[in-house]
């Protein structure tokens, strides 16, 4: 088995090739373009591009706020973003890659719309490197700096509409080769990737910042899979890969690696003419023809057990915008009688063995179909597995177009050639992020932190957070509580994350830096107002629990009576109180004391008061 | 190392195989398999093995460049971006041999008898005077077979071209038609394909005149005929650049349907060709402190000087005593460098001393076609310039200047 990943990242600030910034909103206006495939510098259409092509496809484009004409690719690329080509070089030292002299950037035809130019802008910056995993080091084959595509938003009818506002972010992609042993191996090694990418200060680190291609071989021809959206997926999506080509394989031993010939597509459209399926209807209405075809061969291959050949053509279909493809292992479905079944099978001539598909469709799309359906079902038989697929957000693949080949890429004529000079890859130095070993011996070495809160810091992201504060904040051991533990334990008990601007009135600071006790605005935050009113941790902790629970604003917490820590007079009265209702030791005391009163409290002070009134029977 | 050769290398310590395809003084461009091109330094390259190299694919299409055939559309092609593509080994722009594979995406291309001659391949700012005419005999060629005529032309000049012609065809049987593309074709998202369609289409109209085919707008749903006198290039990239200054435009294209949106002259029976231009003609454009002797130096032993003035049609009473000084052996002419709307010399001082001076206002005129239009006359009729440069003969005047 081989795996190889290609990791995608996106970078904030500045797009690529223009000053817009990645951050944007629609705008309302439209454009709609159609797409061409023109030949590659070596005069061949690539088979990708021209699958694309056979579906004819109209585009429409939604304006956003950040986005001018080179968006609209009414105008060439600007020069490229030197803050997104400066992180691209220090990912590629971290990675121990060799940086290029230059950087040269070439065209990638990628006809589905998705760029407004037909290509995406991608250059390599860094080669042939490696990271290290406990499975042995795994080769970077590059590490690229490209453009991302438009945001899809929808597709139907043959019309696929797409946003601009992702068009053009940074994107950095970093591709391992095939060295990656098994789905266990692939999350470690996206993990500690992962790592390098997070720890830049330019990350985006959006909802879909990090996009992973999974390339995957198991003996029957390279399958990449495209957008596998989060790491837990990648396990997932590949054990279902696995999966899918084992039986595959067994379907194809079945036939002794001789394809069935799918028949021609029969018009079976009158046998409907009164049916009860209003799914049918409601299509001839809006003059489709209902068509069938006969699977020699096929019964029980389709969806049953493990086979799922069914589906394998049904990706086909769906490409082209026809949007189902029924089959005979999944009858009676559909609102389908026994009598249209039969007679939908003598039309097709099925005999036991055989499998019947159905589509719903105009003539023409279907025409086009039946080769493309025949080309797959040879493909499959003779184990050519080959191809791009695209992973659903369950876990699972399906198809998408053939691979793309070299004959896709010629050069970008409109960015001139960069240097790589001395200089530049000096100023980078101190760019390069570290390895986590490197940041989890500094972490214990500089805060004192034990070994487990390292740890969990930089599992849980929160690297570039607690050390945007970390140096403002006197104790870093309460800062690590704070958010390991107290800020977690607040968001489970109400049940959502803790936005943006809570963390800033809680900490004072987004994720950018700064001064830990006020936010940016000058207003003070609640640590800062711990610190001027000399709060202890169980204040700061109800305070917190107030401000995050009761939704009680920063600027009436100073007010609030129960913040004031209750002083010794305060308790006494309290433990009497306690003491004459019933039962009271030290085990119980703290909680006993706890549900007594709403103010804050040094269980310490409480304890030792307790004890002392003991000791002189005052209880 | 050959352009194409397969070789080994090695950078930094290692090594990799891939394609020679060019090099400078300083670096050498190697394409890797992948089909990335990557650019290296000279002295951290370093050959290991050069692999014998292979019989140089012929390129597979051999150059067509057939004659005009009859009764069809005859597109003739001189270059510019349209019909140019970039040549990936040496980075040179080269004509594009086959231009078919430009139009063979268009619907119901079996219907049209299409004949492709190049007669020129150069970047638009290079044509002149000079190639106008050669434009305009090939096109009364290919007409004289019955053939409608679309040029493939560069778009930075491509309203001169279009005006040339549109005076130089006194009478014309059949439609020609400029066409070109903001983005090359070369790219999947080129407008040249779209722009294309639609000048088949207009050259299928019944129509005796020249018109530009070019996006109506940034989508790719639409594209307008513009009459070749009265149209402007108003945006350096996008696709919609090309605008017909102060009218509709003659007809659009959309959804494999023509449709006529104003005035379009009906085919001749004859063709008339004025083959002559007189180049000896100025176009200026005036500026604040604009000196004297500068525009007198412009404007010296030219038969015609077409003036861009300010707003109405003004220039600098410095400027005027220049023109007074030249007014006998000279021509002068009147544009506004505002481009849309008319040239008014009533309204202001400045004005009526210019018209004391004998400037001629040309209305609405575009300052750029009255410069061929004044080429043009002084080439066939030139006792009649004043009076014809300020009559309407292709639409490139409103008349309202008595």
């Amino acid at each position: 088995m081989k795996i190889g990943l290609e990791i995608h990242f996106q970078l904030k600030g500045n797009k690529l090739f223009c000053s817009c910034s990645t951050e944007g909103t629609e705008s309302g206006s439209a454009f709609q373009r159609k797409l061409t495939p023109v030949m590659g510098e070596m005069g061949m259409v690539d088979s990708a591009v021209k699958y694309e092509n056979i579906r004819n496809r109209e585009f429409l484009y939604r304006v956003s706020s950040n986005s001018c004409l080179v968006e609209k690719d009414e105008e060439p690329p600007h020069p490229v973003n030197t803050e997104a080509l400066n992180t691209a070089i220090a990912i590629s030292e971290a990675l121990n890659c060799k940086i290029l002299d230059y950087a040269s950037f070439m065209r990638k035809i990628v006809i589905d719309g998705s760029n407004t130019s037909g290509f995406q802008r991608t250059g390599i910056i860094g080669m042939d490197g490696y990271i290290q995993t406990s499975g042995g080091p795994v080769r970077i084959s590059t590490i690229t700096l490209e453009e991302d595509a438009c945001r899809k938003i929808s597709e139907k009818h043959g019309r696929a509409e797409y946003s601009l506002d992702r068009l053009g972010i940074p994107l950095i992609e970093i591709s391992t080769e095939p060295d990656i042993a098994d789905p266990e191996h692939a999350l470690e090694t996206a993990k500690a990737i992962g790592h390098f990418v997070m720890s830049m200060n330019n990350f985006r680190g959006e909802v879909d910042s990090i996009r992973q291609d999974v390339n995957f071989s198991m003996g029957f021809g390279r399958v990449e899979i495209k957008g596998v959206s989060k790491l837990s997926f990648i396990k997932d999506t590949l054990d279902y890969e696995i999966k899918r080509q084992e039986s595959l394989k067994e379907i194809s031993d079945l036939f002794h690696g001789k394809p069935p010939e799918i028949g021609d597509f029969i018009d079976i459209t009158d046998i409907f003419n009164n049916t009860g399926s209003s799914m049918i209807k409601k299509a001839i209405t809006s003059g489709k023809s209902v068509m069938c075809a006969r699977l020699p061969g096929c019964n029980h291959l389709m969806k049953y057990g493990n086979y799922r050949l069914g589906r394998e053509l049904a990706d086909v279909a769906k490409n082209m915008g026809i949007g189902g493809l029924m089959h005979s292992d999944e009858f009676p479905a559909y609102g389908l009688t026994g009598e249209e079944l039969s007679q939908i099978y003598s039309a097709a001539r099925k005999m036991d063995e055989d499998a019947v598909i159905v589509v719903i469709a105009d003539r023409d799309s279907t025409e086009s179909l039946s080769p493309l359906l025949k080309e797959r079902m040879n493909k499959i038989i003779k184990l050519d597995l080959a191809e791009t697929r695209a992973a659903t957000t369950n876990g699972e693949t399906r198809y998408l177009r053939p691979l793309a080949g070299k004959e896709r890429m010629y050069p970008e004529t409109d960015i001139p050639l960069i240097r790589i000079t001395e200089d530049i890859l000096e100023n980078i130095k101190s760019m390069v992020p570290k390895s986590l070993d490197e940041i989890k011996k500094d972490l214990i070495k500089k805060y004192k932190l034990s070994s487990v809160e390292a740890e969990s810091i930089i599992n849980n992201n929160l690297l570039s957070l607690f050390m945007s504060l970390s140096d403002g904040f006197k104790n870093p051991s309460l800062l690590s509580r704070i958010l390991l533990q107290v800020m977690p334990e607040f968001e489970k008990k109400r049940g959502t994350k803790l936005t943006q601007e809570e963390i800033r009135d809680i900490l004072g600071v987004s994720i950018s830096g700064g001064n830990i006790y006020r936010r940016d605005d000058g207003i003070k935050s609640i640590i800062g107002i711990a610190r001027s009113r000399g709060w202890d941790r169980n204040t700061l902790e109800l305070a917190l629990s107030l401000y995050i629970l009761n939704a009680i604003p920063v600027s009436e917490l100073e007010k609030r009576p129960e913040l004031v820590p209750l002083n010794e007079a305060e308790i006494r009265g309290i433990i009497n109180e306690l003491s004459e209702e019933g039962q009271l030791n030290e085990k119980n005391l703290i909680v006993m004391f706890r549900k007594k009163t709403d103010h804050s409290f040094d269980p310490r002070l409480v304890m030792r008061i307790f004890t002392e009134m003991k000791k002189s029977d005052k209880l | 190392m050959l352009i194409g050769q397969k070789v080994d290398f090695s950078y930094k310590g290692a090594e990799y195989t891939g394609t020679f395809i060019s090099s400078s003084d300083d670096a050498i461009t190697v394409k890797l398999g992948s089909g990335y091109n990557i650019t290296l330094n000279r002295d951290s390259f370093k050959v290991i093995k050069e692999y014998p190299p292979e019989s140089m694919e012929k390129d597979s299409l051999t150059e067509i460049n057939q004659e005009c055939g009859e009764d069809g559309i005859c597109i003739l092609t001189t270059g510019g971006t349209i019909g140019s593509s970039v040549d990936y080994k040496t980075g040179a722009v080269k004509p594009v041999k086959d231009i078919s594979y430009l139009y063979n995406f268009v619907n119901n291309i079996d219907q049209f008898k299409l004949y492709h001659e190049n007669i020129e391949n150069m970047l638009s700012e290079n044509v002149d005077a000079g190639k106008w005419l050669t434009f305009a005999r090939k096109a009364r060629d290919a007409m004289k077979k019955g053939n409608s005529v679309i040029i493939f032309h560069g778009t930075d000049t491509m309203q001169y071209s279009a005006s040339a012609l549109s005076f130089m065809f006194e009478e014309q049987t059949e439609p020609v038609i400029f066409t070109g593309s903001q983005r090359s074709s070369d790219r999947p998202s080129s407008d040249a394909f779209l722009n294309i369609e639609g000048s088949i289409h207009f050259a299928s109209m019944e129509m005796g005149e020249v018109g530009i085919s070019m996006h109506t707008g940034t989508s790719d749903d639409s594209v307008s005929l513009y009459r070749g006198t009265r149209t402007r290039k108003m945006h350096t990239s996008s696709r919609n650049a090309f605008i017909s200054i102060g009218e509709p435009c003659m007809a659009k294209y959309s959804n494999g349907k023509v449709s006529q949106e104003s005035y379009i002259k009906k085919p001749s029976e004859n063709i008339v060709l004025k083959d002559r231009l007189d180049e000896n003609v100025g176009l200026i454009y005036f500026y604040p402190g604009m000196r004297g002797e500068d525009f007198y130096n412009l404007s010296y032993n030219k038969k015609a000087v077409i003036i861009m003035g300010t707003g109405l049609g003004h220039v600098s009473s410095g400027i005027l005593a220049v023109i007074k000084k030249l007014s006998k052996e000279t021509a002068f002419f009147m544009a506004s460098q505002c481009i849309y709307g008319n040239v008014n010399m009533n309204v202001y001082s400045t004005g009526r001393d210019l018209l004391d001076a004998g400037v001629i206002p040309l209305g609405n005129m575009l300052a750029e076609t009255a410069m061929v239009k004044a080429m043009y006359i002084l080439g066939n009729y030139p006792d009649d310039l004043n009076k014809l440069m300020k009559t309407n003969m292709k639409g490139e005047i409103e008349e309202i200047v008595r």
